[in-house]
């Protein structure tokens, strides 16, 4: 049971990572405008994520120290510091949206207006991240995450055609009555929330908090080929069931609730709930991930004392980032900005800064200062470099693309 | 000969003047975007794009009201969905007002999807209590007269 527990840090990253706020809304629009063309993104970014998380991992398990507070070591301050300033914005934007994620869960089960839940979920999200324990949290909200397996089923109780969903998803281009710039935008955008700066640097956080030794090489790479998976999967639940609903009426999903009506129509109320608490969970979740990230990229970059495992009088600066990052998302809510806009915006300026995070996480992964005989093989690089290259280019074609196609419109 | 020190002030003087240059070309860019009269293109994309999302408040609607009549979905999920239908509708009611008709064409088609627009407002139910078999009929030609608009001038 404690091995099986052992893999929830995975559960929980890969959860917020692949089916945060953005991912929910930008899949589930990918696939009631492309049917399942983009399914091959997903897997994409699914492989990347455990390319890039499993250097990550080793990288803690070995060092028992941080990506980021290498990366700043091995780099310097200055490179360290573009890092810190492209991460954290991300990182605060994606807080923004995941709060924002949670007070619309909130509003689909209550039926009162989602700005009135986020200053009640900010509230609740400070006091988990001050006062609950690093595996509580993971625990509850990686697993409770789970129940968003109800959509995955709901493919098969929504009775589809198997044979046009697959003939969509072995297609690599858009279909009739779309174009390529607004296929593209919705590709790199998929793409980017597969691959969110945050997430490695929480998972490799999360080891640390853990207490990851060199015994745990094998823990850390369970958590990521089970866990990001897991995550993709999850995603692609969204993307086939808007496929099978929306795409044959041509209606486009742009909200939450549009995006687990799938989950009400196959199995009633319960699944509707299900699937609004998975939402939850996953929301509350990713600005979890997001709000414990802000403090420690910037304590880690600060030298100073940082993590749940401290007591919060311990470290002290820590927290006060994680709050005052917490209030600043709650203000950009609060100026009536729509949360699903602010994700989609997240994805593409995240796009943007994905090379800053994974080149200098390649760098450190081959060090063998820091990880002697366990630095990346031959297939770890390659794969790293290809993987460099497509997230280059994504971050090349992110802002023209938006912008040639008013934000995929 | 040029000393070190003069040769980085002037690569600095020539990085600076780029980006003057280049800033200054984006700034003109979008001021011209900005200020560019609406063509025949430009009208048909902003009504296109209004009756497409006018065409998906109401078809979402019309999926929550038969899956609320069928008790598929609760009332609280309703009543926001519903929300984000009427929200949707005043977007599009708001960008098909933004812009002008610059010729006979174009005042055609505004004349076509103006009123359609009125009555999408108009048939969509406003709370989940008055969801009825009834109201969800009233929403089906509105439905269909807003995707034969797309369907036309797309």
């Amino acid at each position: 049971m404690k091995r099986l527990l052992a893999v929830t840090l995975g559960i929980l990253t890969a959860i917020g990572g692949f089916v945060d706020i953005g991912d929910i809304v930008s899949t589930s629009e990918a696939g009631s405008r492309f049917g399942l063309a983009h399914t091959w993104v997903l897997v994409v970014g699914i492989i990347g994520i455990c390319v890039y998380a499993e250097m990550s991992g080793r990288v803690t398990a070995i060092s028992i120290r941080p990506v980021f507070d290498l990366i700043r070591e091995r780099l310097g301050p200055r490179i360290g510091l573009v890092n810190l300033l492209g991460s954290y914005l991300i990182t605060l934007l994606t807080l923004a949206a995941e709060i924002g994620g949670v007070a619309l869960a909130l509003q689909l089960l209550s039926g009162a207006s989602y700005l009135l839940w986020v200053p009640a979920a900010a509230i609740v999200l400070w006091l988990a991240l001050w006062r609950v324990k690093f595996e509580t949290l993971e625990r509850v909200f990686g697993l409770s995450g789970l129940a968003l397996v109800v959509l995955l089923v709901g493919i098969f109780w929504l009775h589809p055609d198997v044979a046009d969903l697959k003939g969509q998803a072995t297609t690599f281009s858009p279909p009739k009555g779309e174009n390529w710039p607004t296929y593209s935008f919705m590709a790199i955008a998929l793409f980017a929330s597969a691959m969110t700066p945050y997430e490695v640097f929480f998972f490799s956080s999360g080891g640390v908090e853990e207490r990851w030794t060199p015994r745990d090489l094998t823990i850390s790479r369970i958590n990521v080929f089970l866990g990001f998976p897991l995550g993709g999967l999850l995603a692609f639940g969204f993307l086939a069931t808007s496929a099978i609903v929306f795409e044959p009426i041509g209606v486009d999903v742009s909200t939450l609730g549009q995006a687990v009506l799938p989950a009400g129509m196959a199995f009633g109320r319960i699944g509707l709930g299900l699937a609004i608490l998975g939402v939850f969970a996953a929301t509350f979740g990713a600005a979890m991930e997001t709000g414990l990230s802000a403090g420690y990229t910037v304590s880690q970059y600060f030298g100073w004392s940082w993590g749940k495992f401290l007591r919060p009088r311990q470290a002290a600066r820590f927290h006060v980032v994680v709050l005052v990052s917490i209030l600043l998302a709650v203000a950009a809510l609060l100026t009536t900005i729509d949360p699903i806009q602010l994700t989609e915006y997240m994805l593409i300026f995240s796009a943007v800064v994905l090379p800053l995070t994974y080149l200098p996480i390649l760098v450190v992964a081959n060090d063998r200062g820091y990880l002697g005989d366990k630095v990346n093989g031959p297939f770890a690089n390659v794969m790293g470099v290809i993987y460099l290259i497509i997230v280059v280019a994504a971050a090349v074609a992110a802002v023209p693309v938006m912008i040639f196609t008013g934000m995929g419109g | 000969m040029i000393s070190r020190a003069r040769w980085g002030r002037l690569r600095a003087t020539s990085w600076a003047a780029t980006g003057l240059v280049a800033a200054g070309l984006a700034w003109g860019g979008a001021g011209y975007l900005a200020t560019k009269p609406t063509d025949l293109h430009d009208y048909r994309v902003a009504a296109v794009g209004a009756a497409h999302s006018a065409y998906d408040a109401l078809a979402s609607a019309d999926l929550t009201g038969t899956a609320l009549l069928a008790g598929r979905v609760t009332g609280p999920y309703a009543d926001s969905m519903l929300g984000d239908a009427r929200d949707a509708l005043a977007g599009a009611a708001k960008q098909f007002a933004g812009v002008s008709p610059p010729d006979e064409r174009t005042q055609k088609m505004r004349d076509e999807l103006g009123p359609l627009l009125i009555k999408a407002n108009a048939v969509l139910p406003g709370t989940a209590s008055d969801i009825t078999d009834e109201t969800l009929e009233h929403l089906k030609p509105v439905e269909d007269a807003l995707d034969q608009f797309v369907e036309e001038h797309e």
